[in-house]
């Protein structure tokens, strides 16, 4: 019974024990670790991604994937009309009766005839090529001006003939006038020389592209005229406004221009300092396209780097003067040559240093190195040409043994409003470098009288940490930089303040100091993942 | 308490064991009502003090990597036993069983309460692959016989229960592993999971539908069915002392009837960050300002297919057969009778429930008062933690009035218990007539029985 007692007191006591009536508890503080960036990009992605948004690439991927930096301009050149050019051709000729020549005429029968002879010479000067001598100018423009005064009583009449002007179908120009005709006193005629042809006639050295003109002149005796000492007629021919479809000849020695100017030509700004920076490798391609059938020489191509306006260095080279052939036949088969420039023909490697500001090139070819046969003249057409472009192949081969770049930037960062669930961040940069070249960054956030107030880190942060390299250079395995920024609601408001950011950027490629080249292949890359830790708080 | 006769179970759960009555009927409803509840973790005043602070990471320190919330109810509809003296006894028995057990893992606490970045989480795979729920509802038709093998030196038992399902519920298989990588955060979920029911309309569960009960009220139908035995032993070594052996309920169900199926195919996920060059690829071009744009899709691509990559699905074409186990209990024990009324018992048990593996003992003590009153207290290692026990046997002519409770601080302090569990009920004992003086010393089948 007693133990039934205990029994009942206990089945009495079930459920005394309450919970409190209130709970409270500590801060939910729960840390969320969230990846917020996963990427990777190489440098097939970078070119293609700038392929797709811009039209041209300075750089390719060479066989093997290396990466050539490719610069690409096309010369000014010389056109035909340019190098080449017909100057006018202007004669004139004048004849008076001398006493002898009147009392001739004076005496002799009324209606007879008593002819009268002269040639005009002109040589057609050409300038432009100085000295080049034409035997066939093809006209596709041009016009003849025939003039003929009088001032004789007796009748007057006449012809002119120039045998070195050939119409389309190769008759000579010539004209013929009557007493009639110059009743006024004088005539005129014109002539449009589309499609006539211009033989000039070279017989010597000095007498050149003489153009002839041979004029006769009949008097006839008016015997209600007494011809007086004094009278007479002139005569005067011209062809203006040429331009040719062709030319051919002996054009001389002299130069063809290519092109001639100043570029700016500096990789990088007077924000970086480079010390010890050298390309592994560069080449230089001249391709010249001569339309002209003229046989030239490439001779001449000046290239001289400037700093601060001073010559800092200059082309050099070994390689031959190279030769270009003439067109074949017309310009529609020009000739393409090229000359290459490399380490082992030319200092072109040390001359593309980053040293460059600006470079000054010029360039031209020299026509007819070896002469002319006559049995192959030279000729121009009217669409003729001689234009070169200039490549350069830099493959990105380099070593850098130090390159520092400052800056200051302006900062901007707002926040916005605090959150109070969120105590704090830490937010985690992961960099895999596949780069063959180390960087180490530095970030001091400045205020706006350039007082610092914050910094990305105390010490550089080597970002672009150093891989691992194989003994041909390449990358075997990635550098790995992991670095986590703690932001604070305290933090947030210093950064929030800054306006300036002041960068300093140091970077060096592997093996620099030895000597050694490093080489950007478009497999070589860069890992990016951001994460973050929330430091949440929730009160319950 | 299942093994002190005179509660009424012992039989079934050591079939080698005789009631200390002749005979004895339990008739239904509350003739050895059983109700369990248990946490294995920890309880309410291990991390909630008296003026009511909370200290998540008190309850964090005190749990296992895995813990579970079990219940079980048991209530017998009839039961019959007949004993021919200490030879032989006959046992028939019906019962309603439910059991669940939702089994969770302590890494589902420790993340949410301290996120996946802590230092302790970041890095190591936070497995929830032990949680599951399970649930199962049965007849259990028994018939048991205990038969004394060597004169008074032996006794062996067995048991056979015909077992009719009457719903179902299985995790069949429960895989969820959440690794935060230390160095970039990023995920790795990997999981899996497959869904059995039987009774249950897990299509109608997943759109919202309400959990019909079998039957409807009435006779549920059959849609599993199963065998169960039992075996038993107790060898009398020493007049006063035994040593006891028991498998109880090994065995299970095969569930046929109105089954449905879901599987969450076992799969990898992945979270990365947002991938800007791919993003930039798609684009053309990615200015600043559409960055959040881009991170939006990104966010919303990733909700996508981490939905898809864990799509809960229906298995295509007639859902299959499954098996569940009912729960089986190994027992090794011994007792032993210092004097005539009082029994010291030890006993080492090995419990597996739904997959799960617990072991636990009990020491006991038992003061029977002229075969009439019967009291025991007990101790009993569970889940890392003592219950303190506690019953009281009646018999008043033909009827017996026994309740007990196992834990029995748990019913007066419930803040400091993770366990629960009482059994009352009411015999009808038909018993032999004592008869003392031919009574053997420390007879056992009449009222020297054993608990635990």
């Amino acid at each position: 019974m007693r133990l039934g007692f205990i029994w009942l007191i206990v089945a009495g006591l079930a459920g005394c024990q309450a919970p409190a009536e209130e709970f409270a508890t500590s801060d939910w503080t729960p840390i969320v670790a969230v990846p917020l960036v996963d990427t990777y990009f190489d440098l097939e992605d970078i070119l293609n991604g700038l392929t797709d948004n811009l039209d041209t690439v300075p750089i390719e991927a060479a066989e093997g994937g290396t990466l050539v930096f490719l610069y690409e301009e096309d010369f000014t050149g010389t056109l035909a009309e340019e190098w080449l050019s017909i100057p006018d051709v202007e004669e004139a000729a004048e004849l008076f009766l001398d006493e002898v020549v009147a009392s001739a005429v004076n005496v002799s029968p009324p209606g007879a005839v008593l002819m009268l002879s002269d040639t005009m010479v002109s040589e057609m000067k050409v300038d432009n090529p100085p000295g080049a001598l034409i035997d066939l100018v093809n006209l596709a423009q041009g016009q003849l001006n025939f003039v003929v005064e009088s001032t004789m009583g007796d009748g007057v009449e006449g012809q002119l003939t120039i045998p070195n002007l050939l119409d389309p179908i190769g008759m000579p120009w010539s004209v013929a006038w009557t007493d009639a005709m110059l009743d006024g006193g004088s005539f005129e005629v014109q002539e449009d020389l589309e499609g006539w042809s211009i033989l000039p006639e070279n017989p010597n050295v000095e007498d050149t592209n003489l153009v002839r003109a041979f004029f006769d002149v009949f008097v006839i005796n008016d015997p209600m005229h007494t011809a007086q000492v004094g009278e007479g007629l002139s005569a005067a021919f011209s062809m203006t406004g040429l331009t040719f479809d062709r030319v051919e000849g002996d054009f001389g020695s002299s130069e063809i221009f290519l092109e001639e100017g100043t570029t700016s030509l500096s990789f990088l700004d007077d924000r970086f300092t480079v010390f010890g920076a050298e390309l592994a490798e560069a080449k230089l391609f001249l391709e010249i396209t001569n339309a002209f059938g003229v046989e030239a020489s490439l001779d001449s191509v000046d290239l001289i780097a400037f700093q601060d306006g001073v010559v800092v260095n200059e082309l050099t080279t070994t390689a031959p003067a190279l030769f270009v052939p003439g067109a074949t036949g017309n310009s529609a088969s020009p000739s393409v040559t090229t000359w290459q420039l490399d380490s082992e023909n030319s200092n072109v490697a040390s001359f593309m240093n980053s040293e460059i500001e600006s470079v000054e090139l010029s360039a031209w070819v020299r026509s007819n190195p070896n002469g002319v046969s006559p049995a192959n003249p030279n000729f121009v057409d009217a669409d003729g040409f001689v234009n070169a472009q200039l490549r350069a192949e830099v493959p990105l081969g380099f070593r850098v043994e130090q390159l520092d770049f400052l800056d200051t930037v302006g900062f901007e960062l707002d926040l916005g409003e605090e959150v109070v669930e969120l105590d704090s961040a830490e937010l985690r940069i992961i960099l895999h470098n596949g780069f063959p070249f180390g960087v180490n960054l530095e970030v001091v956030l400045l205020d706006d009288q350039f007082v610092a107030v914050d910094s990305l880190s105390v010490s550089p942060l080597p970002i672009f940490t150093v891989p691992v390299l194989d003994g041909a250079g390449t990358v075997v395995e990635p550098g790995v930089f992991v670095h986590d920024v703690h932001f604070d609601w305290e933090r947030a408001q210093v950064l929030e303040s800054a306006e300036y950011a002041l960068l300093k950027v140091t970077s060096s490629t592997l093996g620099a100091q030895a000597a050694e080249f490093v080489y950007l292949t478009e497999d070589q890359g860069l890992g990016l993942e951001l994460s973050v830790k929330c430091f949440t708080r929730i009160e319950p | 308490m299942e093994l002190v006769p005179e509660w009424g179970q012992a039989g079934w759960s050591n079939p080698a064991m005789l009631h200390p009555s002749g005979s004895h009927i339990l008739l239904g409803g509350l003739s050895g009502f059983q109700v369990e509840l248990d946490h294995t973790g920890p309880v309410y005043s291990d991390f909630i003090d008296a003026e009511g602070w909370v200290d998540p990471m008190l309850m964090l320190e005190g749990m296992d990597p895995r813990e579970s919330i079990a219940s079980r109810a048991e209530v017998p509809l009839i039961s019959l036993g007949f004993r021919d003296e200490r030879r032989f006894e006959f046992r028939l028995r019906s019962r309603l069983v439910t059991e669940q057990q939702f089994d969770y893992d302590r890494d589902l606490f420790d993340i949410a309460w301290r996120g996946n970045g802590h230092p302790d989480n970041i890095g190591r795979p936070i497995s929830l692959s032990d949680m599951g729920f399970n649930a199962q509802a049965y007849l259990d038709h028994g018939v048991s016989v205990g038969a004394m093998a060597k004169e008074d030196k032996l006794w062996l038992g067995w048991g056979i229960h015909l077992l009719n399902g009457v719903g179902a519920f299985q995790t069949d298989g429960f895989e969820a592993i959440w690794t935060t990588d230390s160095l970039d955060y990023s995920w790795e979920l990997q999981g899996g999971a497959t869904f059995n029911a039987a009774g249950l309309d897990l299509d109608s569960l997943l759109g919202g539908g309400e959990i019909e009960v079998p039957g409807k009220g009435g006779l549920p139908p059959t849609l599993g069915a199963g065998v169960a035995f039992d075996y038993g032993l107790l060898w009398r070594m020493l007049p006063w002392f035994d040593l006891e052996a028991s498998v109880e309920g090994r065995g299970g169900m095969r569930w046929l009837e109105s089954l449905s199926r879901k599987e969450v195919g076992s799969d990898v996920f992945v979270l990365q960050g947002l991938d800007l060059v791919q993003e930039w690829g798609d684009r053309d071009s990615l200015p600043q300002d559409s960055i959040p744009e881009a991170f939006e899709d990104w966010l919303q691509g990733m909700q996508d297919s981490l939905a898809q990559t864990f799509a809960l699905e229906g298995i295509p074409g007639v859902a299959g057969a499954f098996d569940t186990r009912v729960r089986e209990t190994w027992r090794l024990g011994f007792r032993f009778r210092p004097v005539k009324a009082l029994e010291i018992s030890v006993l080492a048990y090995r419990q597996f429930r739904f997959g799960q593996t617990e072991e636990g003992g009990v020491f006991g003590l038992t003061y029977r008062l002229r075969g009439n009153v019967t009291t025991h207290i007990q101790g009993q290692f569970h889940a890392d933690r003592w219950l303190w026990g506690a019953g009281l046997s009646l018999r008043g002519g033909p009827l017996r009035f026994s309740a007990s409770a196992r834990h029995i601080p748990g019913l007066i302090w419930p803040l400091d218990s993770g366990h629960w569990q009482g059994q009352a009920g009411v015999s009808f004992d038909i018993g032999y007539r004592q008869k003392k003086p031919k009574r053997k010393k420390n007879d056992l089948g009449t009222g020297k029985g054993m608990w635990h």
